[in-house]
């Protein structure tokens, strides 16, 4: 049977427009992730009473069934739209993670909470030892009957503070290779023993945290797979994390207003409509945007390069974050002021700006972990060059 | 599958390999690329026998009537190859040209004799002073008795010299830069008062200046609609840029290879260059460069049926990506190669020239990075 992309497209924009409240779209719009809880569960659970709250998992666990040109079209129109994104840990990290490696009990328990954001997750794995060396981490496990004792303490964990469950890797054993000694973890985050301290960014905003942990019991039952295997199921875990992180969709969405505030006579006058330099720098992104779009098909395809995954996550993220200071510099003089505030409410009646264009100036500095976080682009030019090595 | 192969195009692709490494050792290509004509005819003889020159002329004209991905399969083994035949003028470009705007009878004169390797073709666009703008030509066609009079100057002909028959963009109508009263010819190898001039290009093929001294010419000898080929131009130069594209991926594909070969034998300071990571960095974002390239060449390609916008940005996008990809993948593999790269002894350097030849037909990188710039809207 083969699908109407086109009508399908339709579907997904129709939904979006029936189902976004415009007043969350223009908060979307002029932040970045400047959302309540309440507001990325609102948006989570509209995709679950859809049947979408999880499109790429298996139909079984409640996947959508879709092709690859689908999900793409789907997350292509959310992105577009200004939906608010997905958070990653519940539905692309631990969710694949669950329902490959876990006990039926475990994707019972765990599963449809993750649907329907009743549940929250956090991912435990870099520590401040341990970043782009993740294998060398020290939070330590000790089993003690039937329980583990966890002690240590993990960095960059997003969403910690509004986390129900956080998936964790801890060391279980010191001797032999260190991935060997690594243990895969669902840690309830209102166990005992656990601090949760935030992380201000350059944005001033909360996002991440450090998470202190002091004698914590997870029950051995809360354990993925065998001990001292967390470090396999983690690395396929790595592989999903960086096929989302491309987020092309937004990429579009954020070079269409990137030409709106360009050439917007009330911002710019005619300067940058004329200026061929800011002109070719716009067309040498939408050609990027235009590549990258094609290597996703490829890589949805399968077939293709083993590294795509990897060169998706570098380009994507290194396209978002031009667009973030193209869209910095269409401001000109306005780009001095830090308006955070005016992301959170929204613009007065008088100001000179319109609401898209509010925002830019945190979400450029918020978006320099995009190079960072999932792998940073070091780490991703490390993996191609494997690739392409052979070594 | 969109961007995938077919089993067919896979063995195509096998087929064209196997070609390459059995014709076009290095030496061998060396043999080629001094001989008078710059390729090889025995080579010409075994791509018309092989059906190659004649995978996108449709049957009714003697040809295979298959797709243009195969041709894109074609041309990408070839610029793995450094294949130095003129294939693209003749059986992309030229062959696309008279498909687009011949008449029945020009078709059937012309196409099976392409597909039979029996008929080489160049096109000539280029004019002084224009750069890479096909529509301003200055190259005039005038009405004299029962045809035309041509006059005017073109540079850079690619393969004009092994040409049989020059297809000619001219004016018949309009101002010098106007896309209206453009018209296209074609013209004998041996026609009176033309002036050539042969050169070898930067890569080793062969290429003219030509000057039209008051050319006579048939009726019949116009090709499609008088003052109406713009259109159909661009339909062919977007087909012929795919192409190209294609043949680009090629070539930045093998200069990949040959680079992490290299690196992985060469030693310095102990161990392989292969351990050292700035140099293993710089492999991957040629590795992504080619990628990204491979990607928005199949995209072309599949593109070449849209209408002329979507068609027209997709080709300019591809063109301009291939030409800075191109630059940086072939001047970081001679760079990669320390001081064995800047000689004359192995192919990468060639493979560099390659793909600046390939800027230069069509358009270059800002060419087309302007076109895309100058239609910016909201």
């Amino acid at each position: 049977m083969s699908i109407d992309l086109n009508a399908f497209r339709q579907e997904v924009r129709a939904f979006i427009r029936q189902a976004l409240p415009a007043e969350l779209r223009a908060r979307v719009e002029r932040g970045y992730g400047l959302l309540s809880k309440d507001d990325f569960t609102f948006w989570q659970k509209k995709l679950y009473e859809r049947g979408w709250g999880a499109p790429a998992w298996p139909v079984e666990y409640g996947g959508a069934g879709w092709t690859a040109p689908q999900r793409q079209i789907f997350e292509d129109e959310c992105g577009r739209h200004c939906c608010p994104r997905t958070q990653p840990q519940g539905v692309k990290m631990i969710g694949p993670i669950l329902y490959t490696f876990g006990t039926e009990a475990q994707k019972k328990r765990f599963l449809e909470p993750i649907l329907s954001a009743d549940e929250w997750w956090c991912q435990g794995y870099s520590e401040p030892g341990a970043g782009s060396d993740l294998a060398s981490l020290t939070t330590r496990a000790v089993l003690d009957g039937d329980h583990y004792r966890i002690n240590g303490q993990k960095i960059w964990t997003t969403l910690a503070h509004w986390a129900d469950w956080m998936f964790c890797l801890v060391r279980s054993d010191s001797n032999g290779r260190r991935q060997d000694g690594i243990t895969f973890l669902l840690v309830d985050m209102h166990t005992p023993g656990i601090t949760v301290r935030p992380i201000y960014t350059l944005d001033l905003e909360h996002h991440t945290n450090e998470v202190f942990f002091n004698d914590v019991a997870v029950p051995v039952s809360n354990r993925i797979g065998e001990e001292g295997k967390g470090w396999t199921y983690a690395k396929a875990l790595l592989v999903h994390e960086r096929t989302g992180i491309a987020e092309l969709g937004r990429a579009r969405e954020r070079l269409e207003r990137l030409k709106r505030v360009a050439f917007d006579p009330s911002i710019n006058g005619d300067h940058l409509r004329r200026d061929d330099v800011f002109r070719a720098q716009i067309a040498q992104i939408e050609i990027d945007v235009l590549g990258a779009e094609a290597t996703t098909v490829r890589l949805l395809e399968g077939g293709g390069h083993p590294a795509l995954s990897s060169m998706l996550k570098l380009g994507g993220s290194e396209i978002s974050q031009r667009l973030s200071r193209l869209l910095v510099d269409a401001l000109g003089p306005h780009a001095l002021r830090f308006d955070l505030e005016l992301a959170q409410q929204g613009p007065a009646a008088d100001d000179p700006l319109p609401s898209h264009a509010i925002g830019r100036v945190p979400e450029y500095l918020a978006w320099r972990s995009l190079t960072v976080a999932g792998g940073t682009s070091e780490i991703q030019r490390n993996i191609i060059a494997k690739m392409a090595f052979g070594d | 599958m969109e961007f995938g192969q077919t089993d067919d195009q896979r063995q195509l692709q096998d087929s064209v390999d196997r070609f390459v490494r059995e014709r076009y050792s290095f030496e061998s290509w060396r043999t080629f690329a001094r001989a008078d004509a710059g390729f090889s005819e025995e080579n010409w003889r075994a791509m018309a026998d092989l059906g190659w020159l004649a995978v996108a002329v449709p049957e009714a004209y003697g040809g295979l009537g298959l797709s243009v991905r195969e041709r894109a399969v074609i041309m990408e083994s070839f610029g793995r190859g450094l294949v130095l035949e003129p294939y693209w003028s003749t059986a992309v470009l030229g062959a696309e040209l008279l498909l687009a705007c011949g008449s029945e009878a020009q078709c059937q004169d012309f196409l099976p004799k392409l597909a039979e390797g029996r008929l080489k073709l160049a096109v000539a666009l280029t004019e002084p002073g224009a750069r890479f703008e096909w529509t301003h030509i200055r190259c005039r066609a005038e009405r004299s008795g029962d045809g035309y009079r041509l006059n005017g100057r073109k540079i850079a002909v690619l393969d004009a010299p092994a040409a049989d028959r020059l297809l000619v963009l001219a004016r018949t109508g309009g101002a010098w830069d106007e896309r209206a009263g453009l018209s296209l010819f074609w013209v004998g190898r041996d026609t009176p008062r033309i002036t050539r001039r042969d050169f070898r290009t930067v890569d080793e093929r062969r290429c003219s200046d030509l000057v039209f001294d008051d050319v006579q010419l048939h009726d019949a000898q116009l090709i499609g609609v008088e003052g109406a080929a713009a259109d159909v131009l661009e339909r062919a130069i977007d087909h012929a840029i795919a192409a190209l594209c294609s043949e680009a991926v090629g070539a930045m594909t093998r200069l990949v290879e040959m680079t992490v070969d290299y690196l992985k034998t060469r030693k310095q300071f102990g161990r392989p260059l292969a351990e050292f990571q700035a140099l293993r960095h710089r492999v991957a974002d040629m590795v992504m460069a080619t990628e990204q390239s491979r990607s928005l060449a199949t995209l072309c390609s599949l593109h070449l049926e849209d209408g002329p916008k979507n068609r027209s940005y997709i080709a300019a996008a591809a063109k301009s990506q291939i030409g800075t990809a191109g630059r940086f993948v072939g001047q970081n593999a001679v760079q990669l190669h320390g001081g064995i790269g800047v000689t004359d002894e192995l192919p990468i350097g060639h493979l560099l020239k390659r793909l600046m030849a390939i800027d230069t037909m069509l358009g270059d990188t800002s060419f087309h990075l302007k076109r895309i710039a100058d239609h910016i809207e909201v």
